[in-house]
């Protein structure tokens, strides 16, 4: 390790015991399907859209930004992916990434006090909706693919992903669209904390289709244009600093969120920072790197803006705009942390930094994070 | 199960339940509510929700008697489909129990936490239809495709009660989503970063639920659901919501509070083995878990709210998972899902309203439409009639597809120190 980071291993070594502590992350995104993929495309902020030529049925525009060569079978194997949702696919294949390592073993110890919280948005709509179809359509009105039945329960996903690693600890889907990657990690800490779980796989996902495609195409405020949809997955361990097994690379020192009842997401949003930064002890002019959602339309105009007011300017460049990846929806706020860990860990002044990740989400929720940097670099990161 | 972690009983908040609200296919409000548990009324009657030509079942357990306006007062009605309008609606009869002002809410820190397992799918399934009709999926209308995503069940519940420094979470595992959302409450008060949580569960009858359960052949053929009956053949799909209000005992003492019961613990357990069969390793752990947590003996428990949904799997199963816990003489278990049918994310927040109510008017509510109890099935599920009991202790027990099981305990103020 280089000397620039003996800041952050002080950091380390002042950790509280029940501190929470990110010890590993991965990233199914736009830029690839995994981690290095991830890093190596928002570093070079690399633009994701492309003709969305695989995906079934009619599109309203025609790019997305998919994730290139997610091929369920290849990734996941045959057995038992026949039926398989994107969505929770994109939640297994980011698991085995973080609990696994490259030749495939288990790197990380899980036990039944493992938890599993993933963030959607409503689940796999291509699943859901390709079911109400076969029974409108078929011959007879249930008549439809029992194999999928499962599969569109809105919690498949975290399910899945606990059969595939035998995680018996709580396992839980939070709803919440762009904020839910965000109301995840709170989920985590508050069921840490309260000791129902001593670690937890925490992360958020959304699937592209055409049935997500068009529901946004038809429900986009007048004066927006159709939003450009992405897809992905951004998974985080999660451990109390006392125990981790893991490398820490940022404490997690405040998750808030709140409620826009008045339609003025700048004012919730900004309510909403002070308040986390508040609880996390640190002043805004603190704050090394921000990372908004850049959700399309006006509550992520209004959340950028309020961000910008409040942290300093050189804050806003340093992590590259979500924009690249899309409205990523449910998966955003999740790719937004790892994105903010991928940054951290290719610049050393990183360490010992605080970052925030805000969201908004139309249907009214705000929420964001506070983060200490740790210093892990791409030397010394941990996997 | 080791609790190692957890902060130590005694030093824990104390958390009580200060407001129910219940809209039920047997009663709305909590008189009709109570009234319906007390009686055995059956909730089943023809579905008048979607068209059912093409089904040989046409039966669920619909809320006959729902007027949004007497409830709703903030929110335009269509910001939210009809899971969202139970949601907002047992909300704000939930507050209004609590005695509970929007002055008083006002900026109060709080968790809004909502159980669901298909959200607007009815919506969802109005789009899809309106898409095959003109063979164009421009004609779906921007309100329903707005409005579809599960996470507004809880945001529209702050926006109607004018609370914007909440967090709002809409916990969407399935069948157990309701307890899931409870416990999550219980956390939050007992973590001391708030002293106030609503939480609770909803669903709406919808096609979608009705067909996959259907197809599944987990659907009764019979107007009438009949758990732990050796002639037990399904479930029926139901709806309503549950909302709880949850108050740090500090809070209620301060205000004098009317309390229901003491929320003294859960359990959360997943079995990572199979996505929809039930595991009686699972649920078993899970109420170890639960009872663990609570600090309660086994010979404590005076009734169990089974998941109990009147499919064959599920009451074995659930059965033997109890009697692995209890031993051969566990406590009466009664199956709410006789009268209400299944109303998925709702199902375990009228669960545990159902106990507190219990607790607070001393009876025992009843397991309708049984006629012989099946041997696989070794428990007293208190046959067709409610009995008069004091009960003290009761845990609520609930499982979802994907292996999820959450089970609270519920406890009378005032008997435990």
């Amino acid at each position: 390790m280089s000397t620039a980071v003996s800041e952050a291993v002080r950091e380390t070594a002042e950790l509280a015991a029940d501190q929470l502590v990110i010890t590993g992350w991965t990233a199914v995104s736009p830029f690839g399907v995994d981690r290095a993929a991830f890093t190596a495309g928002l570093r070079a902020r690399e633009a994701t859209a492309a003709p969305a030529d695989g995906v079934a049925g009619a599109l309203p525009s025609p790019e997305a930004c998919l994730v290139p060569g997610f091929d369920i079978r290849e990734l996941l194997g045959k057995k038992g992916t026949a039926k398989l949702d994107r969505l929770s696919a994109l939640v297994m294949v980011a698991s085995d990434q973080l609990l696994r390592d490259a030749d495939g073993e288990r790197a990380v110890e899980t036990d039944d006090r493992t938890g599993v919280v993933v963030g959607i948005s409503m689940g796999s709509l291509e699943t859901i909706t390709d079911g109400m179809r076969q029974s409108l359509t078929n011959a007879r009105p249930f008549y439809v693919d029992a194999g999928k039945i499962p599969v569109g329960t809105l919690n498949h996903a975290a399910g899945a992903a606990a059969i595939r690693h035998d995680l018996k600890g709580p396992n839980t889907t939070l709803g919440g669209g762009r904020v839910s990657g965000l109301l995840a990690l709170n989920y985590a800490r508050k069921l840490i904390g309260q000791g129902r779980a001593t670690k937890y796989l925490c992360g958020s996902a959304e699937e592209f289709s055409a049935a997500h495609a068009w529901l946004e195409h038809v429900s986009v405020e007048q004066g927006e244009t159709t939003p450009l949809l992405g897809e992905g997955c951004g998974l985080l361990l999660v451990e109390p600093a006392g125990s981790a097994q893991g490398e820490p690379v940022a404490a997690v020192l405040a998750v808030e969120s709140r409620i826009d009842i008045d339609d003025d997401p700048a004012a919730a949003v900004t309510a909403c920072v002070e308040q986390a930064l508040d609880r996390a002890g640190v002043r805004a002019d603190d704050v090394w790197a921000a990372c908004p959602s850049a959700a399309p339309g006006r509550a992520g105009r209004a959340e950028s803006a309020a961000v910008a007011s409040l942290v300093p300017a050189a804050a806003l460049d340093r992590v590259p705009s979500m924009a690249l990846l899309g409205d990523t929806s449910a998966a955003a706020a999740s790719l937004q942390i790892a994105a903010v860990l991928a940054v951290a860990e290719g610049d050393a002044e990183s360490a010992g930094r605080v970052a925030l990740v805000t969201a908004v989400d139309r249907d009214g929720a705000v929420a964001c994070a506070v983060l200490r940097l740790l210093g892990a670099t791409d030397q010394g990161g941990a996997a | 199960m080791s609790t190692a972690q957890s902060p130590a009983a005694g030093d824990r908040r104390r958390v009580v339940l200060t407001g129910l609200g219940a809209i039920t296919s047997i009663g709305t409000g909590l008189e009709e509510f109570t009234a319906g548990l007390r009686a055995g009324r059956s909730g089943a009657a023809p579905i008048t929700r979607f068209d059912t030509t093409g089904f040989e079942q046409t039966y669920a357990c619909e809320v006959k008697d729902f007027d949004a306006e007497r409830w709703i007062r903030n929110v335009p009605l269509d910001h939210v489909g009809q899971a969202g309008q139970f949601a907002v609606a047992a909300a704000r009869m939930a507050v209004e129990d609590a005695g509970l002002t929007e002055a008083e809410l006002g900026d109060t820190r709080a968790v809004i936490s909502i159980g669901t397992t298909d959200g607007e799918s009815h919506d969802l399934d109005r789009l899809v239809a309106m898409d095959v009709e003109a063979g164009d999926p421009e004609v779906m209308d921007p309100v329903l495709a707005g409005r579809v995503n599960a996470g507004r069940l809880s945001t529209a519940v702050a926006r109607e009660l004018r609370m914007a420094n909440v967090e709002a979470t809409t916990v969407t595992t399935a069948c157990a989503a309701g307890n899931y959302s409870i416990g999550y409450g219980l956390d939050t008060i007992r973590s001391g970063e708030a002293d106030l949580a609503i939480c609770g569960g909803a669903d709406a009858v919808c096609r979608k639920a009705f067909v996959s359960f259907y197809r599944l052949g987990a659907l009764t053929s019979e107007d009438r659901v009949r758990p732990f009956d050796v002639n037990r053949k399904g479930i029926l799909t139901g709806e309503g919501a549950g909302m709880l209000v949850l108050e740090s005992l500090d809070s209620a003492l301060a205000r004098g509070a009317r309390i229901y019961a003491e929320v003294l613990g859960y359990g959360l357990s997943c079995d990572a083995s199979h996505p929809t069969a039930p595991n009686r390793e699972g649920i078993a752990r899970g109420i170890e878990l639960a009872l663990d947590d609570a600090g309660v003996k086994k010979d404590e428990v005076d009734f169990i709210s089974a998941h109990g949904t009147g499919t064959k799997a599920n009451d074995k199963t659930e059965s033997g998972a109890i009697v692995d816990v209890y031993g051969s003489a566990p406590p009466r278990t009664v199956a709410l899902k006789s009268m209400l049918g299944h109303s998925m994310g709702a199902a375990s927040a009228l669960g545990a309203i159902a106990c507190a109510l219990s607790i607070e008017h001393g009876f025992i509510p009843p397991t309708i439409n049984h006629v012989e109890t099946d041997p696989e099935c070794p428990v007293d599920c208190v046959p067709n009639e409610s009995v008069e009991a004091d009960v003290r202790i009761v845990q609520n027990n609930s499982s979802a597809f994907a292996g999820n099981n959450a089970i609270l305990i519920l406890g009378k103020y005032g008997e435990r120190v």
